[in-house]
């Protein structure tokens, strides 16, 4: 009873944040059980026959299975560090700008790119990459060489799509780190620079592990969600050009694909139980591991 | 780190480049950035101002090759449409990121405060959310028949008024702020609505302005929670009336069933989206840049020591 | 201070709980000020279209001329063309209330609500309250309709037949002296294009280089077209098959690669609105070599996009279920009021009037006369705000004005007419495919098919090493076991008829 009343303030004080994720997400969750169902509108949610594993066959039944859980996790792997290593130098880089007018300029220019949503992205490398009218084929056209058709080519499909991720993605890592940066107090760094320490040495010993806690949680949000493919990116910038499935297709555009003929609503649910499945489990298994090193920065 | 000991040497003034060349470089270097990122802008709003037959025949370049004003005609062609849907894009986006920025702040403030037993629990509870969600049908059900928040403001506001993720940024920001501050403040007598609007909110500007931000871009961009839950076409947000505008053109464009057009609808599809494009990103510039002044360094630190 | 918060704290969640528990503000009436007494009903259509201002004139015109006569009131409810399908799932999955709601194959789909017990059977509210619908379709036409023997749909009468065949422009066609009319294979078009390639410098022969299609080549896609399993539409024994197995396949792959190699085609596949942006500007020679060449089509072409053409049709024209069930209006098992929904469809499908209020406007306003004698028509005044140009969403596509002279002159909607009784119906004609058994197979074989089959057709990739890896796969995500049951189901309903 004392512990009650020793955290009812915080009770309360996290009501609203609570209560509306337990309507809003936790109810919701309930219906999870129509991947094991054959769910069918006019008998309902619980009226639907049972089917148990059924309706995850086709994920696993099919060859395409270890090409597009290898493209998934590999892409977003690499999104995740190049994405990491991109915002916090870029951070960093905005840091040591003493003139603030020209942060404010970069900062805004290079953050533009995350409020567009992957539709408009589409257009815009196709005005960049397409073989008859792209900006870049033109250019090349101008020197001398032949076009080249990137939509048919899957080889540089990885390189491109990680560099339109990080163009899209990178402003908006670097005001969370800058942020973060920001909050150090002058003062460590005025103590550094007396001992005679130069710049690389204070990004290394004062401003870095000032971000440790950030990037872990980041890293930790981001592994929970490695089976999940950013669908906009995936299917708009390579134009859903067969050609590229290769190593572009990752599980949310088969499963888009498979399912155009299909829209079996338990099969839908069946891949997205699976998806937060493996996600969850290897967030545990970050998660513990970032605890046995240092409990204060886990997650949970 | 030790003292080195400092020998006396001659005194010669340094450069100029000497002095400035580091913040020379670092501006080339973000210079050289910026106009990277900038390029495919520029070449989405040229050819948003570029006549459509031209587009085609010449390609997108960084200049129109020749000018005009259609696609911004097309999409503009019901004034009232788009001011109406600007004006219910802004409430939602203001209410919402109000109510949301307080939501947040106070759960993360509550999962930061060590003196919360039970801190992990509920932080799990929140997390869990982020993995695990119930599908599209089982939520649609629920807004639409239990809440019954189809066709109202509510339904564009609440279901993203929670954000996990900006929860845990803030619930790691106020934690590195230092536990000094909220012990004196406690034993001094303060409790806990105290030290969250005295002492932690004042401290977290610009981790608070950075959420601000991310949350304002979220409200204004949003265009599914429109597709599935608003019918009336008063209610449209500015994003969901771009697309939809754009996909009735592109289907009127595209569909072969189609005779012929009464009163021939010339579509400028290809310039079109890219006008989509640039009405889609325009205001949040203002935005963006007024919430600039937040980010400027030791503001914060520095206020508190001087109390 | 503190209080304050506090107070601001309650109040959020206060006012978030209750506004949640309120519910909406009631929608508001959509006008429809014609007289009825309490007796009247209101049906209401979801369709999809673009949500144009004056819908809601529309609706008070059509109530107008439907209270009179069936003592019923129409409430429309368009809905945009990008969320229509996904609203559609949704509303039904959650079991929502509707009336008539317009279905196709490849939206909101037929079948697929049919399985899921969205739409009730029509058979006995067709005789008793829609005799003249029913009249103006033969019965097999009808029997495309027919699933597990009952008809769901209202079929919208337009055209029913794909003769496959292509577009040249006139002024090319001319210069080159390229008899269109005289075309009877693909293959002849080869001097053509190599004409245009070498000559003109501005101009691409085509814009892809696909002559595959299942009605082309005499096949009965009896799945789904995105599935490559058929009959021959002549074949009395309903033998099913892969279609990528076949000689015909396989000669069109061939074709489309050395096509693809003579560079006849760009080298990226174009889609489908940025192909008809660069026709417009005149970019390619033809405008499509698998297009459907229906009567009065030049006409059309030419008024959509300036460019003058000569169209042929190569093919031996059939009807098939998924054709003629193309476009239809089926009723909701939701709906409290399914006579008065028939008897409104019954008006759609026969009135002239009814039909072409909804689908064109109201004169004067949207459309004038430009020759009543042959109701032709032309835009009126304020047509932005009310033009929907779908009129094969709303019933039969016959009864609409002409909107151009030379149609009338050619008297398009008769020959169309014609042409749809005049062809033969494919064996098949009236089977639905019940895809229950074998929807993880489908689902597989569906996505090899999309990753795969598009580059074979257009030639992108060598068919000597693309088509047996292209089999492989199919066979390996389970076509075989599609085509077994499709070919049992398919005896099953045979033996039946």
């Amino acid at each position: 009873m004392r512990l009650l009343r020793k955290n009812l303030p915080f009770l309360i004080m996290g009501a609203p944040g609570f209560l509306l994720l337990l309507v809003f997400s936790y109810l919701p969750m309930l219906g999870v059980i129509i991947a094991f169902k054959n769910y069918r509108a006019v008998q309902g949610i619980w009226g639907s026959a049972w089917v148990g594993l059924k309706n995850f066959e086709f994920l696993f039944g099919t060859p395409a299975w270890q090409r597009i859980t290898f493209n998934t996790i590999f892409l977003n792997l690499l999104f995740i560090v190049t994405g990491l290593v991109g915002a916090i130098g870029l951070a960093l880089l905005l840091n040591e700008v003493r003139l603030k007018f020209a942060t404010r300029i970069y900062q805004t220019v290079i953050f533009f790119p995350f409020i567009i949503s992957w539709v408009i992205v589409g257009y815009f490398s196709f005005a960049l990459l397409n073989f008859e009218t792209g900006l870049i084929n033109q250019w090349v056209l101008a020197l001398g060489f032949e076009p080249f058709a990137w939509y048919n080519t899957p080889d540089y499909w990885p390189a491109i799509l990680t560099v339109t991720n990080l163009w899209k993605g990178v402003g908006y890592g670097s005001v969370i780190y800058l942020a973060a940066m920001l909050s150090i107090s002058p003062e460590y760094y005025e103590a550094a620079m007396l001992d005679g320490a130069n710049k690389l040495q204070q990004i290394r010993y004062i401003t870095l592990p000032f971000l440790v806690p950030i990037v872990i949680i980041t890293t930790l949000l981001a592994i929970g969600r490695i089976f999940y493919a950013d669908f906009g990116m995936f299917f708009y910038v390579t134009r859903d050009s067969p050609l590229l499935y290769p190593t572009t297709d990752v599980i949310d555009t088969y499963v888009f694909r498979a399912l155009r003929v299909n829209a079996d609503i338990g099969m839908a649910s069946a891949t997205g139980l699976y998806q937060s499945l493996v996600g969850f489990v290897l967030v545990l298994v970050s998660n513990w591991i970032v605890k046995r090193i240092d409990p204060e920065r886990s997650l949970f | 780190m030790t003292l080195r000991s400092t020998s006396v040497q001659p005194y010669a003034r340094p450069t100029w480049f000497a002095r400035h060349g580091g913040q020379l470089i670092l501006h080339a270097v973000l210079l050289l950035l910026t106009l990277l990122f900038l390029l495919p802008l520029w070449v989405v709003i040229s050819a948003s101002f570029t006549d459509e037959t031209t587009l085609t025949k010449a390609g997108y370049g960084l200049w129109p090759a020749q000018f005009s004003v259609a696609a911004y005609d097309f999409i503009l062609q019901n004034p009232t449409q788009i001011v109406n849907a600007y004006g219910v894009t802004m409430l939602v986006t203001v209410i919402g990121t109000v109510a949301s920025l307080f939501v947040n702040s106070l759960t993360a403030y509550v999962l930061a405060r060590v003196d919360f037993t039970w801190r992990r629990p509920f932080s799990f509870f929140i997390f869990f959310t982020m993995l695990f969600n119930g599908g599209l049908v089982p939520s649609y059900i629920l807004i639409t028949q239990y809440l019954r928040l189809r066709d109202t403001l509510w339904v564009l506001i609440l279901p993203m008024l929670v954000a996990p993720w900006y929860i845990f940024l803030l619930r790691t920001y106020f934690s590195t702020l230092g536990k000094e501050f909220i012990e004196s403040a406690r034993l001094d007598g303060a409790n806990e609505w105290q030290i969250y609007s005295r002492i932690v909110m004042p401290l977290s500007t610009p981790a608070l302005a950075t959420i601000a931000l991310f949350t304002i871009l979220g409200y204004w961009n949003d265009w599914w929670l429109a597709l599935l839950y608003i019918n009336d076409a008063a209610l449209y947000p500015l994003q969901y009336l771009l697309f939809a505008i754009l996909r009735n053109a592109e289907f009127l464009t595209t569909n072969t069933n189609s005779s012929a057009m009464l009163g021939s609808v010339q579509v400028p599809l290809q310039t079109v989206r890219m006008a989509m494009a640039v009405i889609a990103i325009g205001p949040v510039a203002v935005a963006f840049v007024s919430l600039q002044r937040y980010f400027v360094r030791g503001l914060t630190i520095g206020g508190i020591k001087g109390e | 201070m503190n209080k304050v918060w506090r107070l601001l704290a309650v109040l959020t969640v206060l006012s978030l709980f209750v506004t949640a528990c309120v519910g909406p503000a009631a929608p508001a009436a959509g006008g429809g000020e014609a007289a009825g007494d309490s007796s009247t009903v209101t049906v209401t259509y979801t369709y999809p279209n673009t949500v144009f201002k004056d819908v809601g004139l529309v609706e008070e015109a059509l109530n107008t001329l439907l209270v009179p006569a069936i003592n019923t009131k129409i409430k429309l409810n368009p809905i945009d063309w990008g969320a229509f399908d996904e609203k559609m799932k949704l509303a039904f999955a959650a079991g929502e209330e509707c009336d008539i709601v317009f279905t196709a194959p490849w939206i909101n789909n037929y079948l697929l609500n049919i399985a899921n017990g969205n739409f009730i059977p029509l058979d006995d509210l067709l005789q008793q309250h829609a005799s003249g619908l029913w009249a103006s379709m033969p019965e097999t036409t009808w029997n495309a309709a027919r699933v597990d023997g009952k008809i769901y749909g209202v079929i919208n009468q337009q055209i029913f037949v794909k003769p496959f065949g292509l577009s040249v422009r006139k002024d090319l066609a001319d210069k080159y002296k390229l008899d269109v009319y005289g075309l009877k294979s693909y293959d002849e078009l080869e001097p053509f294009l190599k004409a245009i390639q070498e000559n003109e410098p501005d101009v691409t022969p085509l814009p892809g280089t696909s002559t595959w299609s299942n009605e082309g080549n005499g096949f009965d896609p009896i799945i789904t077209e995105q599935v490559s399993v058929a009959i021959r539409y002549d074949d009395k024994e309903l033998k099913v098959f892969n279609t990528a197995e076949t000689p015909e396949f396989q000669a069109s792959v061939e074709r489309a690669r050395r096509w693809y190699e003579a560079g006849y085609a760009p080298k990226e596949t174009i889609t489908g609105d940025d192909s008809q942006a660069m026709w417009k500007a005149g970019k390619f020679a033809v405008s499509g070599l698998v297009g459907v060449v229906k009567p009065g089509g030049e006409i059309e072409s030419e008024q959509r996009f300036g460019q003058p053409v000569y169209a042929q049709s190569m093919t031996t024209p059939f009807l098939t279920t998924a054709g003629t069930t193309a476009t239809t209006n089926a009723i909701c098992s939701t709906s409290k009021n399914p006579e008065a929904a028939m008897k409104v469809l019954e008006l759609l499908n026969t009135n002239v009037e009814v039909y072409n209020t909804l689908a064109k406007g109201i004169e004067g306003k949207h459309w004038e006369w430009a020759d009543k004698g042959n109701l032709v028509i032309k835009p009126g005044p304020n047509n932005a705000d009310y033009n929907p140009n779908t009129d094969w969403e709303f019933g039969n596509q016959f009864l609409a004005y002409y909107i151009d002279p030379k149609q009338a002159e050619i008297k398009a909607w008769e020959a169309t007419y014609d042409l749809n009784t005049t062809s033969p119906p494919s064996a098949a004609m009236g089977f639905n495919f019940n895809a229950e058994p074998v929807k993880t197979e489908l689902a597989n074989v569906a996505a090899v098919t999309g990753e795969l089959a598009g580059p074979l057709a257009s030639g992108q990739v060598d068919p000597a090493t693309a088509l047996p890896d292209y089999l492989e796969r199919l066979n390996q995500a389970g076509i075989q076991a599609l085509i077994d049951e499709c070919q049992r189901q398919l005896n099953e309903w045979a033996a039946k008829q």
